[in-house]
């Protein structure tokens, strides 16, 4: 995985130095200012962005209106007030520490691939079901597939009410209970992108830094889980015919 | 055939109930399986069991009204229900929750909705490990 790791503090650079070899499969490449590391992203791919959130006179937000960002993590002294852009996933508080890293490196990591997350409201509609799942727990039978694919219908159809109602009264602890309940049910068909974003939606809830993502990307969710319901029935069918 | 203890499964969600079931199916585990889809009833009836107590428990950490570290930390405190054998299930990877659930001494923390045959062999191995540990008749 390659991080790109943005400060300008020579103790913080020192300390993440420090860290960073806990986690042998992470690749840092490093920069102490926002045009270093607009370069750096021209030259390469990164799978994640931990940057500080002032760097000399400068914030993020000057390095955030760039266009194919990877995920962002910012790390700022003091509480961050301005909209951030929906490139970024969280903003935690300094000092940087072993606990801390633990939780970002596994908040990204926990995803099916960092590339699963979806990253327009044209790619949350996207359907692609993957049955593996569901054929490994009913091993092959067609009774048992068809029992778990009932439930996945009622249950999903009462989660997604569920999203929909707290959604509309912006209950945001609500809606983040529900939607951790229909990731399971996503998971079952395998439909990796919309775990990937439910797990995003789920973690920017309760963060009113994130709710613009929350009110962007939620109503395409709630769509794009109606198209699977439809999308999944000539499987269904295919399965009664047998 | 059928000698061990009751397991109690607590959990709400339905399609990860009927996993729960193949998975112990699979693993030829033919206890009984008990299953409350919320806190509130799973208590009410364990702390009816008296000499009866499950072998296991299967606990979901995310539950309506009544949490499952809620739960766990009545079961905790109880001389007598402290010694079931507590496995979260759950699709929380959250440090906090791992940290939380440990701290309240459970037997093992099985991450839901990953690949089914890790899931299977991550039951199976604690189910062997508690096994061994309270020689427990699961």
């Amino acid at each position: 995985m390659n991080i790109l790791y943005i400060e300008d503090d020579a103790l913080d650079q020192a300390i993440f130095k420090r860290l960073i070899p806990s986690f042998p499969h992470i690749l840092p490449e490093y920069a102490a200012s926002f045009e270093h590391a607009i370069d750096l992203q021209k030259q390469k791919t990164f799978d994640l962005i931990i940057s500080d959130y002032q760097i000399g006179a400068q914030t993020a937000l000057n390095m955030l209106s760039v266009s194919d960002l990877p995920p962002v993590i910012l790390l700022s002294g003091a509480p961050v007030n301005e909209h951030l852009p929906p490139s970024v996933i969280h903003c935690y508080e300094k000092p940087l520490r072993m606990e801390l890293l633990e939780e970002i490196l596994e908040h990204r990591l926990s995803y099916h691939s960092p590339s699963d997350l979806p990253t327009s409201k044209e790619k949350v509609l996207e359907i692609h079901f993957d049955m593996n799942y569901l054929l490994q727990v009913s091993e092959g039978s067609t009774e048992v597939q068809l029992e778990l694919l009932e439930l996945f219908e009622i249950t999903t159809r009462q989660e997604l009410d569920q999203i929909k109602k707290s959604f509309e009264q912006e209950d945001w602890k609500t809606l983040k209970f529900h939607l951790h309940k229909i990731r399971s049910n996503l998971h079952l068909v395998g439909l990796h992108q919309l775990v990937s974003l439910t797990r995003e939606l789920e973690n920017s809830c309760l963060s009113p830094m994130r709710r613009d993502f929350v009110l962007i990307f939620t109503p395409t969710f709630i769509e794009a889980v109606q198209n699977a319901l439809q999308d999944i029935q000539p499987y269904i069918q295919v399965l009664k015919n047998q | 055939m059928n000698t061990g203890k009751t397991i109690l499964l607590i959990e709400d969600d339905r399609i990860d109930v009927k996993i729960v079931q193949r998975v112990l199916q699979q693993l030829d585990i033919s206890n009984d399986l008990i299953v409350f889809d919320n806190g509130e009833a799973a208590l009410s009836w364990l702390e009816s069991k008296n000499e009866e107590l499950p072998g296991l428990i299967l606990l979901d950490l995310q539950l309506p009204r009544f949490g499952g570290l809620e739960l766990l930390d009545i079961i905790h405190r109880d001389e007598i229900m402290k010694l079931i054998p507590v496995v979260i299930l759950t699709t929380s990877n959250h440090p906090d929750d791992r940290k939380e659930s440990f701290k309240r001494d459970v037997s093992g923390y099985i991450l839901k909705s990953i690949d089914y045959p890790i899931f299977v062999k991550a039951l199976s191995g604690i189910l062997r490990q508690i096994q061994k540990k309270d020689k427990s008749p699961i």
